[in-house]
């Protein structure tokens, strides 16, 4: 237990490993001969984006970089967490890049994961990035990631099932967003039961229990996801604007029993692509599953909003980061300016579909004929949104702990405990979670 | 026990008793018995094979028809009628055979060696009397009380420090000794009745004779038994193979089944086929195996 | 065992504890040294001593006593279920039965289930408003259950969940046991006049003890230290009711960045396991006489 007393770093461990690894690479160019001919190899460390896409992608990096040559490590999401936090953590060099989920930036930048990039992005490529996006990239006024792209929500609907209860499309048009209880209204008409059970659920939610979601909720009527500092919740997310957003929230499950109780993000997408569902409150990373759902007719409208609020979408997605540890940090920096502000995401957004971060790529969806017609016009919803309603997740290094006990609280309120309670509850235990952080020598 | 000889206080017995009620001992009870066994096993069987069912039928179902049928539950869930085997294929094609291969070659080194490691270890505790016992006795029951998620960091360290990451040797090496297999193979040796022992030794064996020539010929069932562990050890792990491998040439089967969960997309019949074939391998290994540790007995004590 | 072999059951240890103390003892002692650092946060951070600060917090944090209620019942109520159940079936079967070895086979499969997909199906069979088990019920005319999504019956679901994973797993090993009991102590005792019950009691148990102890140890410990169902299905809720400690632990470790947390937690686990391991194992070893 000496050795530990001495060494300040989580990683106390690892030191001479590390040593040992950056000998082994200078060792390496000095057995090889043709040094220059060697480039240096980063690894990227990747979440399940489509794995064809990003890897061509890669490769195009590759290519058009003979002195840089990327190898990608794909991640299933649910593992891509646990694994950044052990292999950064132990201070291993690998990997030199990683995907990081906007709203943890700040907690990997507390634990010194993120190498700052503020040299290696000119004013002129953040000029590029859509303000929202770009937001969740600082924190401690440094830049640690830059973001790949965005993320929005819409209001998907089955035709069949509106039709059937005579109740009309909701237009797609942001100037007609339907409200919150309007949506309501409608769903109880569209919901269908053979007896006690439901065959199909008046209104679901994608990610049903996970703030990414619901904050807007609060949102849409004034509340506020956390404090300035990042480090306090009480009096914030039991405020009454969260109250009267998570009492409505409480009802669809438990007054109007429109929505499935015991539903996960997992399966909830599979419950509109089945015919489960009249109303699905989704990202557009649906749309490719309800194109290829056989017997599904179905038709998207803008997010709705509550009554005398106003209209909120969530936007942050995923970023890119360096390793503090990475033997080649300006590499991999180069690699991580070129897949968010150079030509790299123009082919990687092109291809996934999703909402970009950057503004040259929202112009060309407004001015392509390609992105007129449905459902390709999701995609102009979308970007709308970005630039107009989005509001990302808040900038806090506890997010993980800010996002565990609300995911919580809110599947309490789905199983019937009032939002008040179990708001004060979150609030004093996310204000408990924080306090590890008032430490830090901000 | 009583001190006559069993045979004469059978025969006794049997005098006494008149013959009906000697003939529903004989026969009644054990049909009501059977029947009883046969009520018990087959509520048992139901309970154990319903979820299964579900999980075969979506396997071959197309992803959008598992939950046609799951929600609200309607028979059509257990049979399928769209039968596909696209779920398959789509295993066939991904890196899951490469990652079936890598973990039946993990498994088979990790019982193997884990099998000798451990035996040698359980039957030196069974055993012997020496300096120490009690100490490294206690050290080998903490080495399973402790989680293995927080030992995580230290051991991607050691590992690290090894230059062992990313090969068969991280995901074997830390598998192999098991405090639990060594415990199990305690419990089963500490019965050898010693006599045998020490005839072997008189023989003119050594410890290590008598353990090979003695012990292990004995022992099937235990060795069954810690084969399972350290099998089911590596089969289902998961956390660990993601850590120290990241290339899909050391991919172990559960990495490869997470794969198919994705942020957005779950791709539910995928998952379920994996885990058919992540299931049947272990399970026809158990049942070949069966008749190596099983031996039905008459009177088990449950029924009469 | 002669003077000149003292080296041979040192010899017979070497392998087995070189292995666990590199890859087992040493990351345990890193963790337990861990439980009494913290983080100091910030762009360069730093790990510093804190003596017993983080089990001061641990042991003034509800939720934690919260989860030591949790954990405290689960493990009543899981450990004697599963072993009994566990014992009953192998005794089941391994009755010499016409097509016997088809249930035995049936009871095999959830050995081989990954408890990730094990509680997935679950959680759908449980589904409180589509699942089949509610189905079922409301067929024979009783009320819907709520399972997962109640305070009151999550922690009861869960327990019924590890046990359809757990009970086959631990019946293998009382099989294997069942085969060292000589057939012919049976057959004498049958002669002698004694009811099954009786040769369950003074022959089963008896020569059974020392799997039954293992069985009991090693279920006891899977379980104190189980999270998976929890972590997939819960997240420890509703309102707490099934958080167990090592979901905390996990939690703190990978979610709250509080390594100091979780390392208290799990020293706080591997104690009460010393404790309680010890005392079925003296136990068991006192009722050997």
């Amino acid at each position: 237990m000496k050795l530990h007393l001495k060494l300040t770093h989580r990683s106390r461990l690892l030191r001479p490993s590390c040593a040992a690894l950056a000998l082994v690479a200078l060792a390496l160019p000095a057995r090889l001969p043709s040094a220059q001919a060697a480039p240096i190899t980063i690894t990227y460390l990747n979440q399940e984006q489509p794995i064809p896409l990003i890897q061509s992608t890669v490769n195009t990096f590759n290519q058009t970089h003979p002195n840089i040559h990327v190898v990608l490590q794909n991640l299933p999401f649910d593992q891509l967490f646990p694994q950044i936090e052990v292999r950064l953590g132990s201070g291993s060099s690998s990997p030199d890049v990683i995907d990081v989920d906007a709203p943890v930036t700040a907690a990997y930048a507390v634990q010194g994961f993120l190498t700052p990039l503020d040299s290696y992005f000119s004013k002129a490529d953040l000029a590029q990035f859509v303000p929202a996006s770009l937001s969740t990239s600082y924190y401690l006024g440094h830049l640690l990631a830059p973001p790949i792209n965005g993320s929005s929500q819409l209001l998907y609907y089955n035709k069949d099932l509106l039709k059937k209860a005579g109740v009309p499309f909701p237009p797609n048009d942001v100037s007609k967003r339907l409200t919150w209880e309007q949506l309501v209204t409608n769903a109880k008409k569209a919901q269908v039961q053979a007896g006690k059970n439901v065959t199909a659920w008046g209104f679901v939610i994608d990610q049903i229990d996970r703030p990414y979601q619901l904050l807007p909720l609060p949102e849409s009527l004034g509340g506020q996801p956390i404090s300035k500092d990042g480090l306090h919740a009480s009096g914030i997310v039991n405020s009454p604007a969260w109250i009267k957003a998570f009492t409505w929230y409480s009802n669809l499950f438990n007054t109007w029993k429109i929505s499935p109780i015991g539903a996960t993000p997992a399966q909830t997408p599979n419950l509109f692509s089945s015919g489960h569902a009249a109303y699905f409150w989704g990202g557009p990373w649906n749309v490719g599953t309800f194109q290829a759902a056989k017997g599904l007719h179905w038709g998207v409208a803008p997010t709705p909003y509550f009554a005398g609020g106003k209209a909120v979408t969530p936007n942050d997605s995923w970023h890119l980061g360096v390793n503090r540890h990475s033997a080649h940090i300006a590499a991999a920096a180069e690699f991580v300016r070129w897949l968010t502000v150079g030509p790299g995401n123009d082919i990687f957004v092109k291809g996934n579909g999703q909402v970009p971060s950057l503004l040259r790529e929202i112009t060309r969806i407004n001015q392509d004929s390609a992105y007129a017609t449905f459902p390709s016009n999701v995609l102009r919803l979308t970007s709308y949104e970005a630039q107009h309603t989005a509001i990302p997740r808040p900038v806090t290094p506890g997010f993980n702990e800010y996002q565990d006990i609300l995911t919580r609280a809110f599947d309490n309120i789905r199983s019937g405990q009032s939002s008040k309670a179990a708001l004060d509850a979150a609030a004093a235990q996310i204000d408990r979670a924080m306090a590890k952080y008032a430490r830090a020598p901000h | 026990m009583s001190q006559e000889s069993p045979r004469q206080t059978a025969s006794t017995d049997a005098r006494q008793t008149k013959p009906l009620r000697r003939w529903v001992r004989r026969n009644g009870g054990p049909i009501a018995g059977k029947a009883l066994a046969y009520l018990a096993l087959t509520v048992l069987s139901v309970v154990t094979l319903l979820p299964l069912l579900w999980s075969v039928a979506s396997s071959f179902t197309p992803l959008n028809d598992i939950y046609k049928f799951a929600v609200p539950f309607s028979w059509h869930a257990l049979l399928p009628t769209n039968v596909t085997l696209q779920a398959y294929q789509d295993l066939w094609a991904s890196t899951y055979p490469r990652a079936l291969f890598n973990t039946v070659l993990v498994c088979a080194v990790t019982v193997v060696a884990g099998i000798l490691i451990n035996s040698l270890a359980g039957f030196a505790f069974a055993v012997f009397n020496f300096p120490g016992k009690r100490v490294l006795f206690i050290l080998v029951l903490i080495t399973f009380l402790v989680p293995f998620e927080v030992l995580a960091l230290p051991l991607f360290v050691i590992i690290n420090t090894l230059h062992l990451d990313n090969s068969y040797q991280a995901l074997i090496l830390p598998a192999l000794a098991n405090g639990i297999v060594v415990f199990l193979f305690r419990q089963f040796f500490i019965d050898t009745p010693r006599e045998l022992l020490e005839a072997a030794r008189i023989d003119g064996l050594g410890w290590f004779g008598v353990y090979v020539r003695i012990v292990i010929p004995i022992s099937t069932p235990v060795m069954v038994s810690a084969g399972l562990v350290l099998f089911l050890s590596q089969w289902q792990a998961f956390f660990w193979p993601l850590l120290v491998t990241n290339s899909p040439s050391y991919q172990m089967v559960q990495v490869a089944l997470s794969t198919f969960s994705g942020q957005y997309v779950t791709k539910w019949n995928d998952i379920f086929a994996g885990s058919i074939i992540a299931t049947i391998v272990p399970l026809v290994l158990l049942l070949t195996l069966q008749r190596y540790y099983v031996r039905t007995i008459a009177r088990t004590g449950l029924t009469d | 065992m002669s003077r000149r072999e003292w080296w041979v059951p040192y010899a017979f240890l070497l392998p087995a504890i070189v292995g666990l103390v590199i890859f087992r003892v040493v990351p345990t002692i890193y963790a337990i040294g861990r439980s009494f650092y913290a983080i100091s946060f910030g762009l360069n951070p730093a790990t510093v001593f804190v003596g017993s600060d983080n089990y001061t917090a641990l042991f003034s944090d509800p939720t934690f006593w919260q989860s030591v209620r949790v954990t405290a019942v689960f493990n009543l109520i899981i450990n004697p279920l599963q072993t009994t159940l566990a014992l009953l079936l192998a005794l089941l079967v391994s009755m010499r039965l016409r097509g016997i070895g088809v249930f035995r086979s049936i009871f095999f499969i959830p050995i081989s289930i990954s408890i990730t997909v094990a509680s997935i199906i679950w959680q759908l069979m449980l589904d409180p408003q589509s699942g089949l088990l509610n189905g079922l019920i409301e067929a024979v005319g009783l009320p819907p259950q709520s399972f997962l999504t109640s305070p009151n019956q999550a922690l009861p679901s869960i327990i019924l969940i590890a046990s359809w994973i757990g009970v086959g797993y631990w019946m293998f090993f009382f099989i294997a046991g069942l085969n060292g009991i000589p057939p012919t102590l049976y057959e004498a005792a049958a002669m002698d006049g004694a009811s099954s019950f009786a040769s369950f009691v003074h022959i089963t148990v008896p020569l059974l003890r020392r799997v039954i102890a293992f069985v009991l140890v090693a279920d006891t410990t899977a379980n104190f230290l189980l999270f998976a169902p929890v972590y997939i299905l819960t997240h420890g809720g509703p309102q707490g009711s099934t958080d167990l400690l090592m979901y905390e632990a996990y939690n703190s470790d990978f979610v709250g960045l509080d390594v100091g947390r979780a390392t208290a937690i799990t020293t706080v686990l591997l104690a009460s396991l010393l404790v309680v391991v010890g005392a079925q194992l003296l136990l068991l070893r006192s009722s050997e006489r």
